[in-house]
């Protein structure tokens, strides 16, 4: 089969990222790469792809089947649209628009362009979290009772220091930054929230931006959820340093979410099922089988664009698209609303 | 060493084992129990106690100073207001009351008879309880941003069955039986709460009483905290699965609280502490030092019938008196009404 050929958009923090992961992965063709700093020219060189400065250039010169958008997410309709009308097909970073109105016109028009919209929640890749998915669609815990979720991770005083000022206003926290992975993660394992309410703080960095956030969630199935939320405290608790993903957090081996089910319980990602082997001797006095689930790591990161190569080649469907990444961030905005009224949100 | 008087009213199962385990308590002399069923007669006399068929004549005979009150929780304001009327200080099992109305009666006539009140709340008494309120409130922990609790279990099928089958019914459940400890724990670990929001189901078990909540609540003190109950689900992630406080339960020793402050966390019942050593080293990309704490454990409940004589005695005044127990009650059940709402509800 003919080597699909990408172009990447964008080489800030996230985009150097995968212009890494694309130079390494040998059945496709990193054909380019642009950002507006000419700083990562040199980057661009070292992984041995073309470097624009102008990806309006990029694309009208170079001859490619799809592009990788790692912009600023005000960005990302202006710069996806003007992709999709070349007929790029879009791996699009999340957020997958800055809100839901340019989430809409987004999707529209990948639609009327016949272009494919991906979303890059790469933690649907993780080898890990699909099989908690598995785990949990395929009943293995039997009816699934609730999930708790915790994220106690410190933003050192560096992360809001300039250019990162914005990353103290509202908006830039993390509610948008940090927690739409975990909502897309409990929606991609248990199915759509229905209900959701947030009591949202900032007292203790005192910035305009929310700091702590306690949710409370209820799933399409009747499962319910809580997530606890903080980039202000020591612990090392949360996805990013659990899981070793991503090695610029420190890996922390530690369990962060719970998944409970009327048969069993799984800890992740320490990956251990937890249940009473004999029916007639389950119950809290009794005592409970630990069982290890094993699983074969790979980067999700290389699996994305794999899964996105596919897509391109009609092979394989999208993990995430536009419409499924658009009620991710319907329902993280919403967590932000109901921080602010006070009140519930229903969906 | 002066001993206190005490009668124990109720010989359900709270009465029997706080029998059992106050003729072990130095301070106290239990002198008389109370049931209105003759069967427990044999128990309480095997154990050198009198018993009456009826607590107004054990209060009328015996001299007492103080009772136990461990009757079903209708009956805690009735049966305590004509104690408190015979001048006898009282320690009510928990809840203090069925509501708050009836606590506020009871509260009153306490006070206008000069009687103590200690509620039932024999967690205060743990002294890894007594521990973590001194790690959070003692500032160990810098601010307190926020905490999160999980009390997942999983109750036999005969927990709901036979004469027991009252539980299947409203308040019968986890949120006025088991939550109420969590409630008040935290109340005496961070302060107070002034605002809750839960998520209540009964989609697993499908009785009329629930068995699943997701909680969410606000402390006066700025922080914020989730509380995810159900006792459905075979887990060990509660208070009775980590801490060994309750001997006919199977325990391991995970955690079931952590507590996050802006210098550092604590995972509790490991009592781990969590923090930057070095301040210019302080991040997500940096490791976390894990600190331990040397604990003593001791038996809460006979901590807890000790305070009782020194409060008889008036050398102490009550851990848990009247009107906090009311405020556990009062969060407790807004917990039930958020859950039967769909609404916040905010605590006065």
């Amino acid at each position: 089969m003919k080597k699909v050929r990408l172009g990447l958009i964008g080489m800030g923090m996230i985009g150097k990222l995968h212009a890494e992961t694309m130079s390494r992965m040998k059945d496709i063709e990193f054909v380019a790469a642009s950002d507006t700093a000419a700083k990562h020219q040199q980057t661009a060189e070292e992984l041995g792809t073309k470097f624009y400065q102008s990806y309006e250039e990029m694309i009208a010169k170079e001859k490619m089947d799809g592009v990788v958008i790692a912009v600023p997410n005000e960005l990302h309709l202006p710069v996806g649209a003007a992709c999709a009308q070349k007929g790029l097909h879009i791996l699009m970073e999340k957020p997958i628009a800055a809100d839901l109105e340019s989430a809409d016109r987004l999707i529209e028009v990948a639609r009327l362009n016949k272009v494919h919209l991906m979303v890059g929640h790469h933690r649907r890749h993780n080898p890990l979290i699909e099989e908690l998915r598995n785990i949990v669609r395929g009943g293995q815990i039997g009816k699934l009772v609730g999930v708790t979720v915790l994220w106690s991770l410190y933003k050192p005083k560096d992360y809001f220091k300039a250019p990162f000022t914005w990353r103290a206003e509202p908006g830039g926290g993390p509610i948008r930054i940090n927690l739409i992975h975990e909502i897309d993660n409990i929606r991609y394992i248990c199915g759509d929230i229905t209900r959701l309410y947030a009591e949202v703080s900032n007292e203790a960095r005192q910035f305009p931006v929310e700091d702590t956030v306690s949710i409370s969630l209820r799933i399409a199935g009747g499962a319910v959820a809580n997530i606890f939320l903080t980039d202000t405290a020591p612990g090392n608790i949360g996805y990013e340093a659990n899981t070793g993903e991503n090695l610029f957090f420190y890996h922390s081996p530690v369990d962060c979410y719970h998944y409970y089910g009327t048969e069993g319980v799984v800890s992740f990602p320490g990956m251990k099922k937890f249940f009473y082997r004999d029916a007639a001797k389950a119950g809290w006095q009794f005592p409970l089988c630990e069982e290890g689930i094993k699983i074969d790591k790979e980067d999700p990161y290389t699996r994305q664009i794999r899964n996105f190569c596919g897509v391109i080649q009609g092979t394989e469907t999208p993990k995430i698209d536009g419409v499924d990444a658009r009620k991710t961030l319907a329902v993280t905005l919403a967590i932000q609303k109901s921080g602010e009224t006070g009140q519930p949100v229903l969906f | 060493m002066e001993k206190v008087r005490i009668g124990l009213i109720g010989l359900g199962l709270m009465g029997t084992p706080h029998a059992r385990i106050l003729k072990k308590v130095p301070e106290c002399d239990l002198v008389a129990a109370a049931d209105v069923d003759e069967k427990h007669k044999d128990f309480t006399e095997g154990l050198g106690i009198k018993f009456y068929r009826n607590y107004e004549e054990m209060i009328a005979r015996e001299s007492l100073q103080g009772v136990i009150l461990a009757v079903p929780n209708h009956l805690h304001t009735p049966i305590g207001i004509v104690c408190a009327k015979k001048g006898l200080h009282l320690f009510v099992e928990k809840p203090i009351a069925q509501n708050v109305a009836e606590a506020d009666r009871l509260i009153a006539a306490a006070s206008e008879n000069r009687v103590q009140i200690l509620v039932g709340h024999q967690r205060r008494f743990s002294s890894l309880v007594e521990k973590a309120r001194e790690i959070v409130m003692g500032g160990e922990l810098g601010r307190l941003v926020g905490l999160n609790i999980t009390w997942a279990l999983l109750k036999p099928g005969p927990y709901y069955e036979g004469p027991l089958s009252w539980r299947k019914e409203k308040g019968g459940g986890p949120i006025l039986i088991n939550l109420i400890h969590e409630i008040d724990n935290l109340r005496y670990i961070c302060g107070e709460i002034e605002e809750v929001y839960a998520l209540v189901s009964n989609k697993i078990r499908n009785f009329p009483v629930e068995d699943t909540a997701a909680i969410t609540l606000r402390f006066s003190n700025g922080a914020v905290g989730t509380v995810f109950l159900s006792d459905c689900t075979p887990s060990l992630t509660s208070w009775e699965g980590t801490t060994g406080e309750n001997p006919l339960l199977f325990h391991d020793f995970g955690n079931c609280y952590n507590f996050f402050g802006t210098e550092g966390s604590l995972l509790f019942p490991q009592m781990k502490r969590r923090y930057y050593a070095d301040p210019a080293k302080s991040g997500w990309n940096y490791p976390v030092t894990e600190q331990g704490y040397k604990i003593t454990r001791e038996d809460p409940y006979i901590k807890e019938f000790s305070h009782f004589a020194r409060v008889i005695l008036g050398t102490e005044t009550p851990r848990i008196a009247g009107e906090d127990g009311k405020k556990t009650l009062a969060v407790t059940l807004a917990i039930k009404e958020s859950g039967e709402t769909g609404l916040p509800v905010r605590l006065s």
